[in-house]
């Protein structure tokens, strides 16, 4: 038989599901293990990686539960290698233990979410009901993940790889919020080599590798002596956030200049959310979007300076949740904005808004 | 087909290729340059169940990956057909797999509806499973969306990783396709 | 004046927080002298559990992570992957082990992790204040069962030995005591062969340690030795459950 010879494209894109970006630019940011456990609409990522992982010679273990995974990030992170771990809404629940030792302990890894509908076995459709769980640290204990939300095929490649340097660079988790959509959405992307974000990225030299030569490491998150113990932890914590809060807020804006609305949305429905104000705009109107690109650290300024700018604009939220990152707008524009002009949109079935609806729902704002 | 954008829908049961179908379309896709996003339904829907693909192509940036009325349809089985013709836009083309949809019985939905054989073309070039290239050839005849020659590119990436005797009974079941329109 | 014995030297401290009569000390001396026997403080990442051991970081010099409840198997787990040349300790009592950690137990056992595992069974949950334990027995009385263990509404304590040695991957595994000099070293030899197993790359190796807790069963201590002896060994027989070579 003929050797089946592929002319090569002019295109270089290559074509994946958002499940598997994610996971390919694990592999090229130099992740070193991965542990997980199947749940939809997650699963493509550990099988994606069972066979990549294998193929690199680095670690890749089905763990026996949510919550053994994300201890063996726990592990692996401690050890001072890169590691990641992916789930749906129901396991990231039960890894929240697991995250907040991490957090407490100031150890860097990837989890990357794939958001369903809840509360509890809720439904295996898109959902952002886990805005809340993600920005708000998730698991016990005053502590906060970078939250990272791609909309498309290739910010899924690119923030993955950007959330391993993020995280070793202030030694943090950082989640991925994708979604149902997101991660079984399939469209060509760039898969570029990994380009580090910072220059240099700080020595792991709190890991644990054996302690000859030098004092022991130990990672801990038990400080039982107040208030010198857990009060400066969590203030140095505090600070660290500040500083992340300061550094990185990340958003996109559209058409937001002189806009009569604008509206706010993130992930999936961001796209859906332009596809509908495309169609307004077609006919004359002035409908912008703001997209955060962070959930956590929340562009707030950003998002001031736009309303600043729009004196008049309405903000419409739309999420696929009943109202979640509405309360950091609230928050956001209580002094910018009179409450009556934001206004919100919401799915709560774990069920996504269509261009038709947020077509119709702009309508209604516009006639208000 | 003079529209700006394809909005897609490949529907059948489990095991009829259907999200297949819809990979081969966006390689194809990326072969002529196009900007392409597809959905395929997951989870307990495809155990057993309807699977479907919804795939918009473009020349433009694709925003929204929701499609509410697809205005191009292949239909592999009558379940589907029963389930979906009437999300169609007005006027959409629609391949429909007549093995397995009794054309006697398809009203007139305001559809430009053909059928082709495909699942008993398939069973007479000895494998049942290339009936969604079949149709997939046929749809292209049909609307011109893609250049042929770039499906078949689609077609090589798409088979590249498994077995490489399955892309040449697919571009033969293509050819087949196309030739029967 | 003869030295017949010193600290060992990878024991960090001369006086530790556990209580009068407490076995953990005695299991703590046991596992220093292994480790400055066999040389191998330096290639040590040691997990700490949730219980009466969570501060083991103060008492062994070397490399620690502190774990969540239960969570140690899965840790070391990923330790042992990253790291396969270091030497991994898990250490973990009954609570941590044979409640809340019981599914990582069990699996890291059964996908044979090359690990030594030091298992404390004192019968009850000593840093909470003696509630009920898996392991505690029929009859015993905790703050959580004030009448005692009854198998109605509470089964039976889980034998963890004879559970794990149904788990074709384990290579070693020993239920010993602390309740006699004679015991204490056959202990001693246990945890020499647990670590020997995984610096030979033998795999998946434990020792389950009967161990007094008197304050949490609130006995003086030589009433908890006792009940080591007339009660428990009973339940739990001493003995070597695998031993594959």
């Amino acid at each position: 038989m003929a050797e089946l010879n592929i002319t090569e494209s002019q295109d270089k894109r290559v074509l994946m599901k958002g499940n598997e970006a994610v996971g390919e630019a694990a592999i090229k940011a130099g992740c070193h293990c991965y542990f997980a456990y199947p749940i939809t609409p997650q699963t493509e990522t550990p099988e994606y990686l069972s066979k990549r992982m294998e193929e690199e010679n680095r670690v890749f273990i089905q763990a026996e539960s949510e919550v053994a995974a994300i201890n063996m990030v726990f592990g692996a992170s401690a050890a001072g290698v890169r590691v990641m771990t992916s789930s749906s809404s129901p396991g990231i629940s039960l890894k929240q233990e697991g995250i907040s030792y991490i957090a407490g302990a100031e150890l860097p890894c990837v989890i990357i979410n794939v958001v369903r509908g809840g509360p509890g076995l809720g439904n295996i459709e898109a959902s952002q009901a886990d805005y809340f769980q993600s920005t708000r640290g998730g698991g016990h204990g005053d502590y906060r993940c970078i939250v990272l939300a791609p909309n498309c095929l290739q910010e899924c490649y690119d923030m993955t790889m950007n959330a391993f340097d993020l995280a070793d660079f202030y030694r943090m988790p950082v989640i991925i919020q994708s979604d149902g959509i997101i991660g079984q959405l399939v469209e060509p992307f760039q898969m570029h080599p990994y380009k580090p974000m910072f220059e240099k990225l700080p020595k792991k030299d709190w890991a644990l590798t054996g302690c000859a030569g030098r004092k022991p490491n130990v990672v801990r998150t038990l400080f039982l002596n107040p208030p010198n113990g857990l009060e400066l932890h969590n203030r140095k914590l505090e600070q660290k956030y500040n500083k992340i809060k300061s550094e990185l807020r990340w958003c996109e804006t559209y058409n937001c200049d002189n806009a009569d609305i604008i509206v706010i949305a993130y992930g999936a429905t961001s796209r859906i959310a332009k596809s509908a104000i495309k169609k307004h705009n077609n006919n004359g109107t002035k409908i912008g979007l703001f997209r955060p690109k962070t959930l956590w650290p929340w562009p707030d300024a950003e998002l001031t300076d736009i309303a600043k700018k729009n004196k008049s604009a309405k903000f419409l939220v739309i999420e696929m949740s009943t109202g979640q990152m509405l309360e950091d707008v609230l928050l956001t524009l209580m002094d910018v904005v009179p409450k009556k002009d934001i206004l919100f949109y919401g799915m709560g079935g774990g069920w996504n808004p269509t261009p038709d609806s947020v077509y119709k729902k702009i309508q209604e704002v516009l006639k208000t | 087909m003079p529209i700006t954008e394809i909005n897609m829908l490949i529907a059948g049961f489990g095991g009829q290729g259907v999200i297949l179908a819809g990979n081969v379309l966006a390689y194809a896709c990326i072969d002529a340059g196009k900007n392409v996003c597809a959905m395929a339904s997951y989870g307990a829907e495809v155990r057993g169940g309807t699977a479907k693909a919804l795939i918009s192509i473009s020349d433009y940036e694709i925003d929204s990956p929701i499609i509410e009325r697809p205005n191009l349809a292949m239909i592999m089985n009558a379940p589907s057909y029963i389930k979906y013709i009437d999300t169609l836009e007005p006027g959409s083309p629609v391949i429909v797999n007549s093995s397995l949809i009794d054309m006697g019985k398809i009203e007139n939905k305001k559809l430009d509806i053909i059928g082709i054989d495909a699942t008993n073309f398939a069973i007479r070039m000895g494998n049942i499973r290339v009936a969604n290239v079949i149709m997939l050839g046929a749809m292209i005849k049909k609307t011109n969306i893609l250049e042929p020659q770039s499906v078949v590119n689609g077609m090589k990436r798409a088979f590249y990783k498994g077995k490489k005797g399955l892309y040449y009974i697919n571009e033969s079941a293509f050819t087949i396709g196309y030739d029967l329109v | 004046m003869n030295i017949v014995k010193t600290q060992p030297k990878s024991i960090t401290t001369d006086s530790t927080k556990y209580c009068p009569g407490c076995g953990h000390g005695i299991i703590l001396r046991l596992i220093g002298e292994a480790i400055d026997e066999l040389g191998i403080r330096e290639r040590m990442l040691l997990t700490a559990p949730v219980g009466c051991a969570v501060v083991l970081y103060d008492y062994i010099f070397c490399d620690v992570i502190e774990c969540a409840h239960g969570r140690a198997p899965a840790v070391g787990t990923a330790l042992k992957r990253v790291h396969p040349d270091k030497f991994v300790l898990i250490y973990q009592g009954d609570g941590d082990l044979a409640a809340i950690g019981t599914a990582e137990i069990i699996h890291a056992a059964n996908r044979g992790e090359n690990m030594s595992v030091i298992f404390v069974n004192n019968a009850t949950y000593g840093m909470t204040g003696g509630q009920m334990a898996p392991t505690t027995l029929v009859g015993q009385k905790t703050t959580t069962c004030p009448s005692g263990r009854t198998i109605k509404g509470m089964g039976k304590p889980i034998r963890v030995c004879e559970m794990l040695s149904t788990l074709e991957e384990t290579k070693y595994l020993e239920r010993t005591s602390i309740n006699s000099v004679r015991n204490i070293n056959k202990t001693k030899a246990a945890i020499r062969k647990v670590f020997q197993n995984q610096l030979n790359g033998i795999g998946f190796s434990m020792v389950e340690i009967l161990s007094m807790c008197p304050v949490g069963w609130k006995v003086s201590p030589v009433e908890a030795v006792q009940f080591i002896e007339e009660q428990m060994l009973n339940y739990f027989p001493l003995g070597v459950y695998k031993n594959v070579e």
